[in-house]
């Protein structure tokens, strides 16, 4: 049985969504398929909330306002895969949503990113340093537009087109900004000594 | 073709390019180490991101489980609604032509896997990175290749031949007491989408499609429960192009533990 197993009645009372707006009639026909293709995807849905908030319980929060949206929807994609991107995009939405909301702008303009080496060019540092600790640190110090994209490709394992989907944007355009994030979170393992710090305490000897 | 850039090479790590060019990039990495190891970076770090992806919380799933609160008239809509889909999806399964496998794949695959079965019994040998490599390079894509170390599997044997109808490649998983299991991926898109079982006495096959590469899992004598999970989850690593994550390793390790011995 599924643990997302929900009639809907709470999200149908007492929610104004004006983004999805509630048609009972397809909400009642087809909550259960929904809930069933959404259930796999919590773990990435709560990867890509971290990603985008670095906090454990806004993550939380924002994955069940993304379902909550999601169930409470007007329509839905027809098939599970489309339903992917689809939600993965609710969540965003929600997220900058928030944002506004409290006063603040989330900026992901590439602009903002700060990496300036040859784009196109290899990586040719020290590949011992690319393992998942130091990648989980180095991950919090990228920007949130290089975040994003790690975290919609590598953590949920959306396709380019799918990723392009979410975040409004060209395929191509994915490629090149998920190139120079990876280029970017090398950078900073290389350059910011996350992996000493993280090798060292292989070394400490607990007594 | 040019040498690949670092766009390029994320893109074939990632399953993102065409065919045609998926292969250039293959043939390059054959012909030049430098691209190669590029390549063997970016799948490292690529399975390095998808491991520090955060531990979900528990009470995430049971918070949602959560919200239940059933009246009967509720009760007695979900219950009308499952049975309307319930007949719209054994009324459309019934329409559709039952999915199969075809004979010669399948005589195809069972003699790749018997073949090296008996040449592992007798000369167990490691595939070598550089193999990996060339075979992969033939293959002209590069396929998703799930890590089995959770459930005491590892690659120890990876080729290409010619199937019916098309380059099959093969990646044999060996156990630590004698359990064999072939994945093979097809370049000929002739398996159903989503995964079918086929038995033959002891012999247990799964196939399944991902866009234009289609993968069939077969082993011998292993214990059904943990085939099927496999299956399961390899399933799902092909299609999301992830490793699997902790808690499928963690499912599968419980399962090895738990499952009866391969029979030889």
């Amino acid at each position: 049985m599924s643990p997302l197993a929900a009639d809907g009645s709470q999200i149908s009372h007492g929610r104004s969504n004006e983004d999805f707006p509630v048609s009972s009639s397809t909400f009642q026909m087809a909550v259960p398929v929904l809930r069933e293709w959404i259930e796999p995807y919590l773990g990435r849905l709560y990867g890509f909330a971290f990603a985008l908030t670095q906090d454990r319980d806004q993550s939380c929060d924002l994955v069940q306002d993304c379902v909550l949206r999601a169930l409470a929807a007007a329509s839905w994609p027809s098939d599970e895969r489309a339903c992917r991107a689809w939600l993965f995009r609710i969540l965003r939405n929600a997220f900058i949503d928030r944002h506004r909301k409290s006063g603040f702008e989330v900026s992901f303009d590439p602009v903002h990113e700060t990496y300036t080496d040859d784009a196109e060019a290899g990586w040719h540092g020290d590949r011992r340093i690319v393992d998942v600790v130091t990648v989980r640190i180095a991950i919090d110090r990228l920007t949130p537009t290089h975040r994003e994209i790690i975290a919609l490709v590598d953590f949920a394992g959306l396709s380019y087109r799918e990723t392009a989907e979410v975040l409004g944007i060209a395929e191509g355009t994915v490629m090149s900004r998920l190139a120079r994030a990876r280029k970017a979170l090398l950078a900073v393992m290389e350059t910011e000594n996350v992996t000493v710090l993280a090798r060292a305490r292989k070394h400490i000897r607990w007594k | 073709m040019n040498q690949p850039d670092w766009s390029t090479l994320n893109a074939y790590v990632d399953g993102a390019l065409e065919p045609a060019a998926a292969a250039a990039v293959a043939d390059a990495a054959g012909s030049d180490p430098g691209i190669a190891w590029q390549i063997a970076l970016l799948y490292q770090l690529k399975g390095a991101s998808h491991g520090a992806m955060p531990d979900v919380p528990a009470e995430l799933a049971g918070a949602l489980a959560g919200r239940r609160g059933k009246s009967l008239l509720a009760v007695a809509a979900i219950a009308a609604t499952a049975f309307l889909v319930g007949t719209a999806i054994v009324v459309g399964l019934y329409r559709m032509p039952a999915p199969a496998l075809s004979e010669d794949l399948l005589v195809t695959a069972r003699a790749l896997h018997e073949q090296w079965e008996e040449a592992d019994r007798s000369q167990p040998a490691d595939a070598h990175p550089a193999a990996v490599l060339a075979a992969l390079s033939v293959f002209g894509q590069m396929p998703f290749v799930p890590d089995l170390e959770s459930t005491e599997l590892t690659i120890g044997h990876i080729t290409v031949s010619n199937g019916p109808a098309g380059r099959i490649l093969q990646i044999g998983y060996r156990g630590n007491h004698g359990c064999h299991l072939s994945l093979f991926v097809l370049t000929y898109a002739r398996l159903p989408e989503m995964r079918v079982r086929v038995a033959m006495g002891r012999e247990r096959a799964y196939g399944w499609r991902v866009d234009d590469l289609g993968y069939l899992l077969f082993a011998e004598g292993m214990d059904e429960s943990r085939l099927t999970l496999i299956a399961n989850k390899v399933e799902q690593a092909t299609r999301s192009r992830t490793p699997l994550d902790r808690q499928a390793e963690e499912q599968l390790a419980e399962n090895k533990r738990e499952s009866a011995p391969c029979r030889a």
